[in-house]
């Protein structure tokens, strides 16, 4: 079986914010701690201590070794949350000023997300941390060939638009399941006249079109089939006949529903702006590569990351850098 | 319900002696007009008109995502689309127009409308969960975006009867969900009845 970490993917993954975001940290008291004495320190952190939710992905002791054996140190609280003078009148109270000798230390701010955060911010102190599996992304040799195909697809359409006097972008959507092209275009702002014909828009509405005559074929087959339910006894109606025709019913459901790209890949030339970003999104697509980045506008990474914004209701992996020394620098929206 | 919606737009199409009327005012019921017509065609009730130089309509748009199964058909991208295909007007002609929409622009279309360099837009209610003019970005004034001029935008001209076109719209939804898998739950009963009385 072929090593697939050791392939060099022809393009990078664009991160969300929490993915890149860098070492921020929060003060919090912590104190050395005999190994007899845990059990009631940490009884006295949960009942008598004030919690905050950050605090529940960190761990509450931890064992420092060195040359004489090792140190417990257990976390009591954030310092934002109580001043020092009241935690120590606290542990006064409890009869524990003889056990806990408080001190400051730094934890970090935020849950780590990718693998490389928790090993750094995990040596500052033991946090808890499941690494999501869907986020990793794989690549087969074979899968990033035919992907490279797509983009070339893409770099091809870039090209006739780039012939035809139009601006030189080009995209292709592709069901990666069955691995088929379903809709291509460029786009035709020049032609048309209209500042909004941008090529992943206009493939969009390409898919639209093709599923609304699908719909409409699924309509015509199921409208003499429910005539002929009609004439018949009413409880022959709900016969088994009726069955295959729940599941075109189904079928109807999935296809006329706004969602018509999820699962979908798209390739495109070149980042797509704002607007083609959120359409992105209104269409639920499944993955999205591109090629060159855009400074101007682009909605996936360069200015705004919309595949990734917390408050969006959609998500989606997306691939930059894909053959972009084979596409040309534009400054405009695309 | 159909006809609920459909008397209040009429009142208050009719009622022209309001107490702060503007010319907003006027413009924005036609839009809910529109609104109330996508309400009658299935579709989530959002509508808009374009207004050239504050004074004339020269579009309108409606939702129509069921219909096109396309869910980037917004109503301010029919209305622009409308308006070119007429050929009456380029695309300059944006830059003379004012937009009156029952709903904040979504993401897209906010950005949309900066491309076509859009001289005003005012909006009925905020849009939380996709709005592109304060909700969740703030598109039409990010200092940042340097190819188009930012533009000024403005909510809350009928507030409460957009919130309610809508509010009906998606209880109308629930109530057909509800029916349709009642419907699926009776054939399937039916079904299994009849499969174990022929055996």
């Amino acid at each position: 079986m072929e090593d697939e970490s050791a392939i060099i993917l022809p393009f990078r993954k664009v991160p969300s914010d929490e993915e890149e975001r860098g070492l921020e940290t929060v003060d919090v008291y912590i104190s050395d701690v005999e190994p007899a004495e845990t059990g009631r320190v940490l009884k006295f952190v949960q009942i008598h201590c004030p919690q905050a939710e950050s605090l529940d992905r960190v761990k509450r002791i931890r064992k420092v070794t060195h040359d004489q054996g090792f140190t417990l140190n257990v976390l009591i609280c954030l310092t934002s949350s109580i001043t020092l003078d009241n935690l120590k009148l606290l542990i006064k109270q409890h009869d524990l000023e003889s056990i806990l000798s408080l001190r400051i230390h730094q934890i970090s701010k935020y849950p780590p997300v990718t693998r490389v955060q928790f090993e750094e911010w995990n040596r500052l102190w033991p946090i808890n941390f499941r690494e999501d599996p869907r986020r990793d992304s794989r690549f087969s040799s074979e899968e990033i060939e035919l992907l490279r195909n797509h983009m070339i697809r893409a770099i091809k359409l870039a090209d006739i638009a780039r012939s035809k006097g139009e601006v030189p972008v080009g995209c292709v959507i592709v069901d990666p399941e069955k691995a088929e092209i379903m809709c291509e275009s460029h786009d035709t702002r020049t032609s048309s006249n209209h500042p909004l014909k941008h090529a992943v828009l206009n493939c969009i509405n390409q898919v639209a079109m093709f599923e609304k005559t699908k719909l409409n074929s699924i309509n015509d087959s199921l409208t003499p089939k429910k005539r002929k339910a009609d004439k018949s006894d009413d409880q022959l109606a709900f016969s088994s006949d009726t069955l295959p025709e729940l599941n075109i019913l189904e079928n109807k459901e999935n296809s006329a529903g706004v969602y018509l790209c999820k699962g979908y890949d798209i390739f495109v030339t070149h980042e797509p702006c704002i607007t083609c970003s959120m359409a992105l999104v209104h269409s639920r697509i499944g993955r999205v590569f591109y090629g060159r980045s855009n400074n101007a506008s682009g909605g996936l990474g360069s200015y705004y990351k919309i595949h990734t914004h917390h408050a969006l209701n959609h998500h989606f992996k997306t691939f930059n850098g894909f053959l972009e020394d084979q596409i040309e620098m534009l400054m405009i929206d695309c | 319900m159909n006809s609920d919606t459909s008397q209040t737009i009429t009142r208050i199409a009719d009622d022209s002696e309001m107490i702060d009327e503007t010319i907003h005012h006027k413009f924005m019921r036609q839009a809910l007009i529109i609104a109330q017509e996508a309400y009658d065609s299935q579709e989530v009730p959002v509508g808009c008109v374009f207004v050239l130089d504050g004074e004339t309509i020269i579009g309108s748009g409606r939702n129509r995502t069921n219909e096109t199964c396309n869910g980037t058909r917004h109503a301010e991208l029919e209305a622009v689309d409308s308006i070119l295909s007429t050929n009456k007007y380029t695309s300059d002609i944006f830059r003379r127009c004012t937009l009156y929409v029952t709903v904040e622009p979504c993401v897209m279309c906010a950005y949309a409308l900066r491309q076509l360099e859009i001289k005003h837009v005012y909006y009925g209610c905020a849009n939380e969960r996709f709005g592109g003019t304060g909700s969740i970005f703030e598109i039409h004034q990010d200092p940042n975006l340097k190819l188009h001029p930012p533009y000024p935008c403005e909510g809350g001209y009928y507030r409460e009867e957009s919130i309610m076109l809508l509010r009906k719209f998606f209880v109308r939804e629930n109530e057909n969900g509800k029916l349709f898998f009642l419907y699926i739950n009776y054939v399937m009963k039916f079904y299994s009845y009849c499969m174990r009385s022929m055996k």
